[in-house]
């Protein structure tokens, strides 16, 4: 079960909002993109540009 | 100079989310509903709609610098047959680029940033691009922790040295809020007068609260395809007939381009690959739409892309060119200070609505070139938009 979802995470918040559904869950509820939020870099999670 | 990425690419969609309801709601507390994916995902949704074609056309992405690339792929749903990672003026050069060579047809440009939920520090001990930019945190030990403040210590002189006054600089916060308050999306929509601007708190002199951008929520997407394909698809595409770009790297973690030249030199190079690409010069163009992290972004470009001689940027805006109704209206959805901070892809966005003849009250009349610049830290980028 915990492989599916993250393997797919489909039809869960961005996935829905990429199909033009609205979110399921708020603010974020798939998996992959907490363990990316918690994993992203800092130079990407602030942009670079001012 | 080569002229063979002129008239290859047109953007065919645009979209945004709703960067004026979001920061209400994030000002009265309201915590941020999407994260930056989530704010892409849904611009790109709009784009595509705005296109007229469905996602399995897309064959190449480019995604914005705050947010992974791999990830954003995998919500959107896209395998791309081409793709990268690339800031705002980077992404349309790249897509145009990859068109002409033939790697992709129709390249969605996705970005998306929640900055202000998401508490993005622009200065302090962990203030954000130091990556990729070193002269951006070698001065941090001084105090020079913001871009802010390397905007004012670099404007400072440039007033001492050309004389532009406070009361010139202000033209640029004025012209730009009186834009957005005829763009019914722009996040400020109160107009403010050179009286305001003065009387406003310096946040690093000379640079006033009004000098600055905004700190907002947002996401935006474009659709570029090859112009031959854009042309069958709609009406209206917007030819990218110019793209150039030079970069000062030399003494850049000194500050020397910025404090001794204002990057000037940089955008004459860029001027020159970008007109000549275009078959246009400054005297085409209808408006500008130039990256404004801060004010003086404008005076900087307006000297550097020939719009006026070098020195002379105070007195062409204090006579009103930039304004609507002016010689060169400059960011005429109220750019980074009054519509949206969305780091340069609010303004490719604009030039499109420009081009098209969408823009309602604040409508250039019979906008035929649109020129975008930007000169952060010393990479200069153009672009020229046409019909």
């Amino acid at each position: 079960m915990i492989f599916r979802r993250l393997t797919t995470g489909k039809r869960e918040s961005n996935h829905r909002i990429a199909d033009g559904l609205p979110p399921s869950h708020l603010p974020n509820s798939s998996v992959m993109d907490r363990i990316a939020a918690l994993f992203r870099p800092h130079s990407l999670e602030n942009g670079k540009t001012l | 100079m080569s002229n063979q990425l002129s008239n290859v690419a047109a953007v065919v969609g645009i979209g945004h989310t709703d960067w004026r309801k979001d920061y209400a709601a994030h000002r009265a507390g309201e915590a941020g509903k999407l994260d930056s994916i989530g704010l892409a995902s849904l611009a790109f949704t709009r784009a595509l709609k705005d296109a007229g074609i469905s996602r399995d056309e897309v064959d190449g992405l480019i995604v914005g610098p705050t947010t992974p690339y791999e990830r954003m792929g995998e919500v959107l749903g896209i395998d791309a047959r081409w793709g990268g990672q690339a800031d705002a003026m980077l992404a349309v050069m790249q897509a145009t680029m990859a068109i002409h060579a033939g790697l992709a047809e129709v390249v969605a440009l996705v970005y998306g940033n929640n900055q202000r939920t998401g508490k993005t520090n622009y200065g302090g001990a962990n203030a954000a691009g130091g990556a990729s930019f070193l002269s951006y945190v070698y001065h941090a030990p001084w105090g020079f922790t913001s871009q802010g403040a390397l905007y004012a210590l670099m404007f400072q002189r440039y007033m001492e040295e050309t004389g532009l006054t406070s009361t010139q600089l202000g033209e640029v916060a004025v012209a730009q809020r009186l834009a957005a308050s005829l763009n019914p999306e722009a996040v400020m929509q109160k107009r403010i007068t050179v009286e305001d601007y003065l009387a406003s708190d310096f946040v690093c002199e000379p640079l006033h609260l009004f000098d600055y951008c905004l700190v907002n929520d947002g996401g935006v997407a474009l659709i570029i395809m090859s112009a031959e394909r854009a042309r069958k698809l709609r009406p209206d595409p917007v030819m990218i007939h110019g793209v150039g770009r030079y970069d000062l790297n030399r003494g850049a973690t000194s500050l020397e381009p910025r404090l001794t030249e204002y990057y000037l030199p940089a955008q004459q190079k860029v001027a020159a690959q970008v007109f000549d690409m275009a078959g246009v010069g400054p005297e085409d163009i209808s408006s500008a739409q130039i990256y404004d992290s801060f004010s003086c972004h404008i005076p900087l470009a307006l000297e550097g892309y020939g719009y006026c001689a070098p020195g002379e940027a105070g007195r062409f805006m204090q006579d009103g060119n930039i304004k609507l109704g002016g010689r060169l209206p400059v960011n005429t959805s109220g750019g980074h200070l009054s519509e949206s901070y969305m780091q340069g892809w609010g303004h490719q966005i604009e030039a499109v609505r420009q081009i098209r003849g969408t823009c309602g009250e604040r409508q250039v009349e019979n906008c035929r070139f649109v020129h975008y610049s930007s000169d952060v830290a010393g990479k200069a980028v153009s672009i020229i938009y046409g019909r």
